[in-house]
């Protein structure tokens, strides 16, 4: 292998230019390793946020559609607008959270009750009902009861550990249990602490409540549990008590139905499906949409706000990794296969000797190679040590610029979110954005990134291929020469 | 009469018209054991004839035959690696290997092996008057004449029977000029090799065996005695 001891004796005798060939081709090297390095550890988080967090799914009454429905029927009869809520059939719901990607599901129902034999939490500045402006209580129906005041806000649930104020850590049982599985059909409560401290009332005592559409629908509910709430509630708990989140019961979803009167039996207001992996939140929908369930009335909504925000700002820095990889790379090649192209150019007066003496052309093209492959050689191996802490400083950088865009971009929306937003809902969709928005800290804000043996390999792979094409393009036009040609030409 | 090493045989070559050729029907024999020289003006074709004669070129019609096999077919990259060695007036040699290191490159390439090739190569060197010092130094530190001498070697060690020399001797001044002839006599005869070297110095031609002078496409060969 001649040509080896060639290539080497070339490379030994050109030191500047093997030098300069080398610092170039480390740059190109660290900022590919860097580019695969974060993309890694992007990608390594992304998928720990995604298995920590989730993810979920709710199906809910499709209320735009529902809207636009009314607002055509209202042209064509001239009564006021008037909603229509249609509820989720126990069936429907059951049909879903058959399917895969389940891990678990939660039954939510929001009625409105009133406080029978126990007081609830006034709020400081509470006036009476008909000197305000009326504030829809829920589980209360515009369509058909009109606007109703209330106490309470009861929460019918399948499980309250998997109600959305206790999953996100805002409400914690303090004494006895939660609201169950096994529940379901049982006159059973979780009340607030100060509800509870308020009226002496402990686990084993009865509250009766009456509901708040329907004085003559009352129920005796058994304590069995009591939950402390860090919430702070709305501005417009001051006003309404059944906002105070002091003043909000949890029971199985059969007891909220009851308080909502006959039509709502074996129904749901909404379900919350917890997802495997928020990976799987689109197969799953799709999985959803071939059921029987009607989606010109329900809808499904991915709950995926968190997970998007967390990595949001990562996958950015991915993508942008990826970019660097890509651009790099290409411009790399480009610029070390012009280099070497003057380099080869250069060498022509050598070709042509070797060629007169006999020398195949394939072993030309290999000296040429092997000479840009042990540079390559050695600026991945450098790479593989000055990378890692250029990779830090760069993706960290990056992911810096980026979560603190995605703050700025957050704090805005939840600016214009709250002037715009009058309306408390009590729960649903809307509550699960101001969560995401509340927990902005959540984003993943700093990237653990170590070079691998995988990440040096694809580099080497990279390099490779690189020197490769970098070399044999400029060789293929030379080698076509003939050593008489070349040789005359130099004379 | 033995048979000749390199044989041209209806051999005709032209630039670009055919109905202008440089030379036509050549048929002229080269042998071991002899030393040609080819003269003619510029513009003769010397160097073209050379070309073909080393396997740098091809032949536009006829055949060229090395020891009866066409190099045609054997084709000319096979016949410079295995049959032929070439000298060229600026020496050829590759700028940035030593002495040393262009003529192992090149026994590496036609495959010639010795025993212990440092002492062989060097002990070669020394036969032509470069020494180890000199042989160890990057080629261009050496002088043209040290350079020419290194090329010569450098065919002498890749040992083939046939060595082809486009005036080597035309940068040199005239003692080195006849010292180089010296090696190139030396080899035809001791080392029984087929000379052909293109040179514009009748002296140089008057050394030879055999010259063979172009003329306007013509070749007349002189026997020299």
């Amino acid at each position: 292998m001649n040509f080896l001891k060639r290539a080497f004796w070339s490379m030994k005798a050109k030191k500047g230019k093997t030098l300069l060939q080398l610092v170039i081709f480390t740059v190109i090297c660290v900022f590919v390793l860097s580019g695969l390095t974060i993309q890694s550890a992007a990608k390594a988080s992304s998928e720990l946020a995604r298995q920590e967090l989730g993810g979920s799914v709710t199906l809910q009454v499709d209320r735009e559609a529902a809207m636009e429905k009314q607002q055509s029927e209202q042209s064509e009869s001239d009564g006021p607008p008037q909603f229509t809520s249609t509820p989720i059939s126990l069936d429907d719901a059951e049909s879903i959270a058959a399917l895969d990607h389940v891990m678990s599901y939660n039954y939510s129902v929001s009625a409105s009750a009133n406080a029978e034999d126990f007081d609830i939490i006034e709020s400081s500045t509470s006036t009476d009902s008909s000197d305000t402006e009326s504030e829809q209580a829920p589980g209360s129906d515009q369509g058909r009861g009109g606007i109703v005041q209330a106490d309470l806000t009861v929460n019918g649930t399948l499980t309250s550990d998997e109600a959305e104020s206790f999953s996100d850590g805002e409400a914690e049982i303090v004494d006895g249990r939660g609201i169950e599985e096994s529940d379901a059909d049982s006159n059973v409560a979780v009340i607030e602490q100060t509800l509870a401290e308020e009226n002496d009332l402990a686990v084993g005592d009865t509250i009766n409540i009456s509901s708040a559409s329907d004085e003559d629908t009352t129920q005796e509910l058994e304590i069995v549990g009591i939950y402390e709430t860090s919430s702070a509630g709305s501005d417009q708990a001051m006003n309404f008590s059944f906002l105070n989140p002091y003043n909000t019961i949890y029971v199985p979803y059969t007891a909220a139905n009851t308080l909502k009167g006959e039509d709502y039996t074996d129904t749901i207001e909404s379900v919350t499906y917890q997802m495997d992996d928020a990976e799987n939140i689109d197969a799953f929908i799709a999985a959803a949409e071939k059921t029987d369930v009607d989606f010109d009335v329900y809808q499904l909504d991915a709950n995926d706000d968190l997970y998007q925000q967390m990595v949001g700002p990562i996958e950015n820095v991915a993508s942008f990794a990826k970019n660097i990889v890509y651009l790099v790379t290409i411009a790399g090649a480009i610029i070390l296969a012009l280099i070497v192209m003057l380099s080869i150019r250069e060498r022509k007066y050598e070709m042509g000797v070797l060629m007169a003496i006999g020398e195949k052309k394939w072993k030309l093209a290999g000296q040429f190679i092997t000479e840009i492959v042990v540079i390559a050689i050695v600026a991945v191996g450098l790479s593989s040590i000055f990378g890692n802490p250029i990779a830090n400083v760069l993706g960290n950088q990056l992911l810096d610029q980026q979560t603190t865009a995605s703050a700025e971009t957050t704090t805005t929306s939840l600016q214009q979110g709250s002037r715009g937003g009058g309306m408390m809902s009590g729960g649903g969709p809307g509550q699960a954005v101001s969560d995401a928005f509340s927990q902005p800290s959540e984003a993943i804000s700093s990237l653990n990134i170590n070079v691998t043996w995988e990440n040096i390999l694809i580099l080497g792979g990279i390099g490779l291929a690189v020197a490769i094409i970098a070399a044999l393009i400029p060789s293929i036009s030379i080698l076509r020469l003939q050593p008489k040609n070349i040789l005359t030409k130099q004379e | 009469m033995t048979a000749p090493l390199l044989a041209f045989k209806n051999v005709g070559y032209w630039y670009t018209d055919k109905q202008n050729p440089l030379f036509q029907s050549v048929n002229i024999d080269f042998h071991k054991n002899t030393f040609y020289t080819i003269t003619g003006t510029s513009g003769s074709g010397k160097t073209t004839f050379l070309s073909l004669a080393g396997g740098l070129d091809k032949a536009k019609e006829g055949d060229i035959e090395y020891d009866g096999k066409s190099i045609r077919k054997m084709g000319l990259g096979n016949f410079r690696h295995d049959y032929v060695s070439i000298i060229f007036q600026s020496y050829n040699l590759i700028p940035y290997m030593t002495a040393y290191q262009n003529i192992a490159s090149a026994m590496a390439i036609t495959g010639k092996k010795v025993e212990n090739q440092e002492d062989y190569i060097l002990k070669m060197l020394a036969k032509v008057g470069i020494s180890e010092e000199q042989a160890k130094q990057r080629v261009l530190t050496l002088s043209g004449g040290q350079q020419q001498r290194v090329a010569i070697t450098r065919a002498f060690c890749c040992d083939t029977d046939l060595i082809v020399a486009d005036e080597p001797t035309g940068n040199l001044d005239d003692k080195t000029s006849k010292e180089i002839v010296k090696l190139f006599t030396d080899l035809a005869h001791q080392e029984n090799k087929c000379v052909i070297m293109v040179t514009h110095d009748p002296q140089i031609a008057a050394q030879s065996d055999v010259t063979i002078q172009l003329s306007n496409g013509s070749f007349r060969m002189l026997q020299h005695v």
